[in-house]
């Protein structure tokens, strides 16, 4: 028998309520045990589709914004190099259908590799919202979606292995866990995920990975020589365990609800179970650790750490005319030249503990100008202390690969705001 | 009386007679009804209890039912709304309109919300819901359900070329009609 949908199955139900509601001797209400009660019932299955009816149905909608402006050479992630945007993969399916799920990988100029996930339509990336609008996503893109730029290694390639929660649409949830709600714009927005996105770069010593879907484990082989992976499937619950220590008295009870990192350098996520490299194969075991399960066998190859010389230099500040906004200059005795490297502007409270950083992500040569405007929080009274630092990421950083506290000391200023 | 072509006030009052007529309103209506549901309370199976309950009290408020200056969608709303604000008041979603038409308790097992889920937030198969049955039933076989054109033309007991041009012809039907709506 051909199944029917619950609406379906309800009309029908409803059209023989009406005949007997039309003959003459209606039938007698009978007392019967309904299942479902408005705050009784949890359902044991996975979490909202949210999918769309005919994938040709799809009308085109404004591209995803860029967060601060299509990416420009030289600053913060760098624009991307002409040749290395690909498409490692357009034909990963959802699990409820639709269209494709798909993967774009570039470099940049500045000694990132990026990677984009979204849905596939008409050969592009993009986003599908309301079950019927498709925004592309166009290269260089990283903000508001499945995205990220990874700093390459000293071999010139990028390792990251990421887990995120998403729309069934390819959009990144607005929480950072799908739990509760937050309030955006004034309006309170449940947290709440279609699909668990894994995604990563698993280098080019990587050939193949295993991964668990709907307790199932499936084998794939490594996207491109940059080893690029994506697994999409129905929200899953993170495997949550608990740190800290149990006390009789609360006040001392640290204990606190921990799940797999979001992002690490090789795979930690319970999806992915193993991935083959030329130097072993490594099973994938959770650890918070940010270089991941796999960090022996993935072959990162450390960054080279330059010589860096006296970085020292005099320190100009000029408050303007509002007394809260003041401009930084000083000369840069280190040139910047890639994404592993930058100055940074750190204001701290004359005598105060906490501060705060502007990094200046810019490339500029030796003897090149580094000039700011900051302007001070609300708040911000009194004399404050400007320190201008010059950072480089070690040779063995983590996914984000910052370039490492404190670094090197150009020179530091006091300014005082009314 | 044409029931595909009739106004939602000419179909409330034929389904004093004609019980195909109060199905005709409810296939046309369901879909929004369960998405104002859907966007209230926390789960796909109480928005679906609670649409059961609403059409159940619209078909038994039909004999009673004349209409207004407000079109009929308003007053089935109306009963919508009264539906959802009992059920928040006593904590559980009330019976009484389906238990007074004698109507069997629906359960839903793991495909029915799967299912449920699918179809929900989705203007398109809402507007698939206004097509000609045939039409219909080949696109939200095909382009929902998944089914592809040979297991659609067996179950239909047609031919794959008919089954195609069902589906091309819905589908034009409802770009023009979901443009119309944007």
């Amino acid at each position: 028998m051909p199944y029917q949908t619950p609406f379906e199955r309800l009309g029908e139900a409803l059209e023989a309520a009406a005949e007997r509601q039309i003959a003459p001797t209606p039938a007698k209400a009978r007392r019967r045990g309904w299942t479902l009660g408005l705050f009784g019932v949890v359902a044991a299955f996975g979490v909202g589709a949210g999918a769309w009816a005919a994938t040709s149905l799809l009308s085109p909608g404004e591209p995803v914004p860029y967060a601060f402006g299509p990416p420009v050479a030289g600053v913060a992630e760098g624009a991307p190099l002409p040749g290395t945007v690909k498409l490692l993969t357009t034909t990963v399916p959802d699990p409820a259908g639709g269209p494709p799920w798909g993967m774009r990988y570039w470099e940049t100029d500045r000694k990132f590799a990026c990677v984009q996930v979204g849905r596939v339509y008409k050969g592009k990336l993009g986003q599908i919202t309301r079950g019927r609008v498709f925004h592309e996503l166009r290269v260089g893109v990283t903000d508001n979606a499945l995205a990220g730029c990874y700093l390459q290694d000293g071999g010139g390639h990028a390792l990251a292995a990421v887990q995120r929660d998403a729309m069934a649409g390819g959009a990144p949830t607005p929480c950072p866990v799908a739990i509760g709600s937050i309030e955006i714009d004034g309006r309170s927005v449940r947290c709440r995920a279609h699909r668990t996105i894994d995604f990563g770069l698993l280098g080019p010593n990587a050939s193949r990975y295993t991964y668990r879907v709907n307790r199932r484990d499936r084998t794939a082989g490594a996207l491109g020589d940059v080893g690029g992976y994506l697994v999409v499937q129905k929200h899953i619950k993170p495997v949550m365990t608990v740190v800290g220590f149990r006390h009789k008295d609360p006040r001392l009870d640290t204990r606190v609800p921990s799940g797999p990192a979001g992002i690490a350098l090789t795979p930690v996520s319970p999806v992915m179970r193993q991935v083959q490299y030329a130097a072993g194969t490594c099973r994938v075991r959770p650890t918070s650790a940010p270089t991941g399960a796999c960090a022996r066998q993935a072959g990162y190859v450390p960054i080279p750490q330059p010589t860096v010389g006296d970085v020292r230099a005099p320190l100009r500040l000029r408050l303007l005319e509002d007394g809260r906004t003041f401009r930084v200059r000083f000369r840069a005795r280190q040139a910047v030249i890639d994404g592993r490297s930058a100055y940074t502007i750190e204001i701290r409270r004359k005598g105060g503990r906490n501060s705060v950083g502007r990094e200046y992500e810019h490339n500029l040569p030796a003897g090149g100008l580094v000039k700011t405007t900051i302007r001070a929080r609300d708040g911000w009274h009194g004399t404050y202390v400007v320190t201008a630092r010059f950072r480089t990421v070690r040779a063995r950083p983590g996914p984000l690969a910052t370039p490492a506290w404190p670094g090197l000391l150009v020179g530091r200023e006091e300014i005082t705001f009314r | 009386m044409d029931i595909e072509r009739a106004t939602d006030e000419e179909l409330l009052a034929q389904a004093r007679t004609t019980p195909r007529a109060f199905g005709e309103f409810y296939r046309r209506h369901v879909h929004a009804v369960q998405s104002f549901f859907r966007r209230r309370v926390r789960d796909v199976e109480t928005a679906f209890d609670l649409t059961a309950e609403t059409f159940a009290a619209a078909l038994r408020s039909v004999p009673r039912y004349e209409p207004g200056p407000g079109p009929a969608r308003a007053w089935l709303f109306g009963i919508a709304r009264h539906v959802l604000s009992e059920a928040l008041r006593r904590g559980q979603v009330q019976d009484r309109a389906r238990q007074a038409l004698a109507m069997q308790p629906l359960t839903l097992d793991a495909r029915d919300v799967e299912t449920l889920e699918l179809l929900e937030d989705t203007p398109a198969v809402e507007a698939a819901e206004a097509l000609p049955d045939e039409q219909r039933a080949a696109v939200l076989a095909r382009h929902v359900a998944g089914e592809s054109y040979a297991e659609i033309a067996e179950r239909l007991a047609c031919s794959e070329s008919v089954v195609r041009k069902r589906v091309s012809r819905g589908l034009r039907t409802l770009r023009a009609r979901l443009g119309e709506s944007r």
